[in-house]
Order: C-alpha cells, then sequence, then structure tokens
C-alpha cells in the first residue's frame, strides 16, 4: 500500500483529474468538485469531505489530504510514502526527497512586479528603489533570486494578499505566483522579472521509493502516460536554488 | 534560518508567561540533553557496536572535536552545501567543528599513523556536528559510529570485507530487515563526463543524481542545443582503432561520433537510478553501457567491480534482492511479515547511488530499513583522500553509521514486532 499525501486547495481537482484518468482511483469513490458551483458538487467531493484520509480499494492508494506547504515535510518524514507539491513549494521549503515527475498541473509562473506607476520596467533599473522592499510568502527563493542579480533588498513575509503590499505602500514590490496574471492587473502590478516556472511535482521519500520501487514504478508508469506534457519557457531553470 | 532577536523572544516570553518571570533555559537548537533511559540504551548499543568491530579486528581511535579548516577543506566538506560550525582560535587561524569522521581519520593516518603496518583498520564513535535545519531523525550535533579500513592492496576484498561488516553490524544491532545498496562513484562520474556537459550543467547533472530530482535531471539530459558539435580536445576525438582520415571531414567525421556518445551517455544518466537489484540488473546495465568502453573504459572497471562485490557478498552467504526489491530466487514463497526472517541483509546495486561526500571514488554504500524512510549508514571508498591530506597515495573505504537513527529504527522494529 502507497500513501500519497495530496495538497488541498488550488491543485486538487486537477490532481483528482490526473488519477482517475490514470485508473488509480475508481470514478465512483472521488468525484471532484466542480469549481462551477463553487466546489460544493454532488455526491460529496474530496474537497468537501472533513476526513482527511481516503482509501482506494481497487488501487490500493491512501491518500493523505495536506495543507500544501506541509507536503513535503510528510514525505520527508516517511509518513507519506509519495506527495504532490508545486515547485514553489519544494524550493521554499529544501526538503530532502526525490522529485520523481513533472505532472505538468498546476501551472503558473512566480514573478517579480511593481506597481505599473512607478516607472520601473526591470531590475536593473536604476529607478528601482533602493534597497528594493519586496512582499512575498517565498522569503528563500526571494533572496536567492534577487542576489543573484545583484539587487539589495528587504524582504517582507507575508502569509497571503501579497499584491495588495505595494498598493498600501508596504512595500516597493512582490514576487509572487501569477496564472492569468489577472490578480496582477486587477491591483495595478506590472511584470518586471520571471522568477520561475511552476508546476506540480511528484515527490517520495528517497528511501521508501527505493523499498517500495515496483508499486512506484507501477504508479508512476500510469501517471507518465497521463501527464499534461507541455513544456513551458525557460522549463531548464528549476536548479535556480 | 535567521534566529529570532533576542529582545523579540523577551517580549514573546512574557506574554507568554507573566511579566519578568525567570523562563527556564533551553539548550540551543540541534544539541540536546541525553537523559538516564536514552543514556543507558546508547550505552548498550555502544557495547554491542565496540564489540563488533573489534571482533572483526578494528581497533578504536579518537580525534578531536575540531580541526583546522584545511583537513574538511581536502575533503570537500566546507564547500556552501556544507554548513559547518567554524571558529578562530586566538592566532587568527579557522577551526571547524567536525562535520564527519573519515576526514580525520584519513589526517590521521596521512601523519601520526604514516609510519603504521598497513592496513590500518580503525573504528570510532564520536559526536559529529552540521549546521543544517534539524530534520528527520538528526539534529545538528549526531553521533556516529564507523570504521575505516586504510592503505594496502587496492581490492575488492577491502570492499566486502566493509561491506560484511556492516550488514554483520546492522544485524548484531537488532534489525532483522534490512537492505544495503551499493552504488559506484566512479561510474557516475564516467557517465556524466561522456555526457559532456559544460561545466556547470555538469554538475547540475550530479547534483540532480544526489539529490534524487529526476525531473531537473530529464530535463538536463533532454537538452540536446547542449550537446557538443566539436571535438573539445584531441584526447577525447579519435575512437581507439580507427584512423581518423585527412582534411576538413576528419573533424566532422569525429565530431558527429562524439555528439552520438556524447547523446547516448545522455540517454543512459537518465536510466541510471532504474538500474537497481542483482546480477541481472548488472548485465541489462552493461549491455546498455558497452558502447562507451572504449571512449570510457572507467565504465567496464566499474561494472566488473560491482559484479565481483556482487558474486563475494553472495559467497559470504548475504542475500541478494532482484529488481523488485525481494530476495532474489526464493521469491513468491515467503509472505512479508513471516517469521522466517532473512538473518542477513539484502545486498544489491543502485546504480544511481550519489552520496553527498564528494571524496567517493569508488564504491559506494546506502544501508536501510524498509519500513523507515530514513538512511542509517552510509559509505565507501576513498582513494584520494589521504593523498589529499599530505599522505602518500593509499586506497582506502569504510562506512558509519548514524546512532540516533539506528536506535529510532530499533525502537520501530521492536514495536512492529
Amino acid at each position: 500500500m502507497l500513501t500519497i499525501a495530496l495538497p488541498k486547495g488550488r491543485v486538487l481537482e486537477a490532481a483528482t483529474a490526473l488519477f482517475r484518468e490514470a485508473g488509480l482511483v475508481a470514478p465512483e469513490s472521488a468525484p471532484v468538485a466542480d469549481s462551477s458551483t463553487g466546489g460544493a458538487a454532488k455526491g460529496g467531493t474530496w474537497e468537501d469531505s472533513r476526513r482527511l484520509i481516503l482509501e482506494d480499494s481497487a488501487s490500493g492508494l491512501r491518500f493523505l489530504l495536506a495543507k500544501p506547504w506541509d507536503v513535503p515535510t510528510y514525505v520527508e518524514y516517511g509518513a507519506a510514502d509519495l506527495g504532490l507539491a508545486g515547485k514553489d513549494v519544494l524550493l521554499e521549503r529544501g526538503k530532502a526527497v526525490a522529485e520523481l515527475l513533472d505532472l505538468g498541473i498546476g501551472r503558473c509562473r512566480m514573478v517579480c512586479a511593481v506597481p505599473g506607476d512607478s516607472g520601473v520596467t526591470a531590475l536593473t533599473d536604476e529607478m528601482l528603489p533602493f534597497p528594493f522592499r519586496v512582499a512575498t510568502k517565498y522569503p528563500r527563493i526571494t533572496r536567492t533570486f534577487l542576489e543573484h542579480h545583484g539587487v539589495a533588498a528587504e524582504i517582507i513575509n507575508l502569509q497571503g494578499s501579497v499584491e495588495v503590499a505595494p498598493l498600501v505602500g508596504l512595500a516597493d514590490g512582490i514576487v509572487d505566483l501569477t496564472e492569468t496574471g489577472r490578480t496582477l492587473r486587477e491591483n495595478g502590478l506590472r511584470v518586471i522579472a520571471e522568477v520561475l516556472p511552476v508546476t506540480t511535482r511528484l515527490i517520495a521519500n528517497p528511501v521508501l521509493h527505493k523499498a517500495k520501487q515496483e508499486e512506484v514504478d507501477r504508479l508512476l508508469e500510469r501517471l507518465e502516460q497521463v501527464r499534461a506534457v507541455r513544456p513551458g519557457p525557460g522549463a531548464g531553470r528549476t536548479d535556480l536554488v | 534560518m535567521r534566529s529570532v532577536p533576542s529582545a523579540d523572544s523577551d517580549s514573546l516570553r512574557h506574554s507568554l508567561w507573566d511579566a519578568g518571570a525567570t523562563g527556564r533555559l533551553q539548550t540551543p537548537t540541534g544539541v540536546r540533553d541525553v537523559l538516564p533511559a536514552e543514556a543507558r540504551a546508547r550505552r548498550q548499543l555502544e557495547a554491542v557496536i565496540r564489540e563488533t568491530f573489534a571482533e572483526a579486528g578494528y581497533e578504536e581511535v579518537e580525534t578531536p572535536i575540531c580541526e583546522y579548516e584545511e583537513v574538511f577543506a581536502a575533503a570537500g566538506l566546507v564547500e556552501d552545501s556544507w554548513q559547518v560550525y567554524r571558529f578562530f582560535d586566538r592566532e587568527g587561524r579557522t577551526l571547524v567543528l567536525r562535520p564527519d569522521m573519515t576526514a580525520p581519520i584519513a589526517r590521521l593516518a596521512a601523519t601520526r599513523l604514516a609510519g603504521a603496518a598497513r592496513p590500518l583498520r580503525l573504528s570510532y564513535i564520536g559526536d559529529v556536528f552540521r549546521y543544517e535545519e534539524v530534520h528527520a531523525g538528526r539534529q545538528r550535533q549526531f553521533r556516529q559510529a564507523g570504521v575505516e579500513r586504510i592503505g594496502g592492496e587496492r581490492s575488492v576484498e577491502a570492499d566486502l570485507e566493509v561491506l560484511a561488516l556492516a550488514g554483520r553490524l546492522l544485524w548484531r544491532c537488532g534489525l532483522e530487515r534490512f537492505r544495503i545498496d551499493v552504488g559506484h562513484a566512479q561510474l557516475v562520474q564516467e557517465l556524466v563526463a561522456a555526457g559532456q556537459w559544460p561545466e556547470r550543467e555538469g554538475k547540475a547533472v550530479r547534483r540532480a543524481l544526489r539529490e534524487r530530482n529526476y525531473v531537473l535531471l530529464a530535463e538536463l539530459a533532454g537538452e540536446r542545443s547542449a550537446l557538443p558539435v566539436e571535438p573539445q580536445s584531441p584526447a577525447t576525438s579519435p575512437p581507439a582503432g580507427r584512423l581518423p582520415p585527412a582534411g576538413t571531414t576528419a573533424s566532422l567525421g569525429t565530431s558527429a561520433a562524439t555528439a552520438a556518445t556524447a547523446s547516448l551517455a545522455r540517454e543512459l544518466v537518465l536510466e541510471l537510478p532504474r538500474w537497481r537489484g542483482g546480477f541481472e540488473v548488472l548485465a541489462a546495465a552493461r549491455a546498455r553501457l558497452e558502447p562507451l568502453f572504449v571512449q570510457r573504459p572507467g565504465l567496464a572497471a566499474a561494472l566488473d567491480e560491482l559484479e565481483q562485490i556482487l558474486a563475494g557478498a553472495k559467497a559470504a552467504g548475504m542475500q541478494l534482492y532482484d529488481r523488485h526489491g525481494d530476495p532474489g530466487g526464493d521469491r513468491g514463497g515467503s509472505s512479508p511479515g513471516s517469521h522466517a526472517m532473512p538473518s542477513t541483509p539484502l545486498v544489491g546495486v543502485d546504480l544511481g547511488l550519489v552520496r553527498d561526500l564528494s571524496y567517493y571514488t569508488g564504491p559506494v554504500l546506502e544501508g536501510f530499513v524498509p519500513d523507515l524512510g530514513l538512511v542509517l549508514l552510509t559509505g565507501g571508498r576513498y582513494d584520494r583522500l589521504v593523498e589529499q591530506l599530505g599522505g602518500r597515495p593509499e586506497p582506502a573505504t569504510g562506512f558509519a553509521v548514524g546512532l540516533e537513527r539506528l536506535m529510532l529504527a530499533r525502537e520501530r522494529a521492536s514495536a512492529s514486532r
């Protein structure tokens, strides 16, 4: 039996769909939340369910629903054999886990953005404030990225709603994820640098991966067939940190 | 990680408890007290370890808790990926709290024991210090027990001696189900070199293998654009046994051959982590790697060594596991959890195994209990370290086991029994 830690939230729906398509989850055992109905879909969904551990008897998989930021921790300690985590979380957390597969879901970009009316258009712009005050949920990645570009920065660590920080004078800019760019636009922010393309990865505890090699390989093979392959621009850049 | 300024933690303490109350003193992050029950269990375990090492003819040594930085720099342990405790003595020399026991013992072999009879068989039990985030069964100060076999002939017998001792140690410590994987540092190095990545990417490939980041590995292996279009140096160009034709077509032909080799090597780097198991896996790997043997004879030599190690392990009564991770041969009859536990380790090759220490030059070991997601034992051959520390060139091999993790594994094993 394999235990897989799944991230609740943004990516869960796509992840469930992927596992169903791969024939790893019986359709009736895991109906997917329909986002058009605000998550309140018929038949009770994983998203709605308050249970945090779900088993699929047919495939012999056990799913553990966790906060996205906690998935690498479960896997590192071996509480879960495998997990699904975004590249952003993996780099920020820096846990010792094996990265097996890019699932191609949860695709977005991590960018550095500033208010459109600031006149700043690039990190090399001499109008860039000194030090550059950046609000982010990703202090580790942001520090490494800005150091690499020789920008003196003051990093302001926020837990969410990062886009608001420049509007209220808390920060000069932000480093955050964007999927469509809509939230950035609505808050009058302009992207001045690409930090990192982000997708969801299948991760494994390095030892349990070896110990349960055959089961993991079977799963891997099926997921490989159905994963959403579409290499994004700058796909070699994930070695940033 | 950044520490919280003390003023903040003072006011935090005041808010959580009565203002002005004296908080209890704690130990710094990453170090801890050992209370009587654990101290007793640890002493018993260490007695078993000392006895096992002594029976095998390994004599215990102790080295100081800190060394001059040069010792660990020679071993590649103070690069930025290694976080060590550094401080200065009053003459301004940099001292490092030992992050590893092998480098100090190699230093010992290169200096005070330079004249002692070879092979040296030395054992140790001691604390090591790494300034890294506290994670998964490991504090910043942790205890290692291990052996080093230094000098004498460079032989597979030495590797086997150490492998067998590693297996016996885990068994004597009460672990019944464990596996020891054997990889080869030279195999990985040669194959990555054959891939002819530019230097920076080559490093990234090695790092991706070490961290088991197969997504990054696939990205690096797939970058066709970075393939060499011209022979890099005369030494690598003409394949043996064939004279290069004259003229411009010569360099074209050779570069095409080199590019083909590099392209194949990149494909094979990607396959490395999948090659785990016994003889059949080695044979499959050999068939795939064969086209590279002419240019990279080290590959063949590494495979030969691994085969000899497997054969020797089998002859010594160890069980080999197959590519399913099961004991070879008697598969099917035994159900997991049955009382017929193997009393010897399961041994197999893991060609994608890369240890996080750069001083390894030959076979490397990694031991673990399948149910526990932690590596308990690591080791391998390091034939250049003694020389790098000012001694004569001499072969050396050894292993270390992490005591805290070993105790954790014992607890889990007895809990599930």
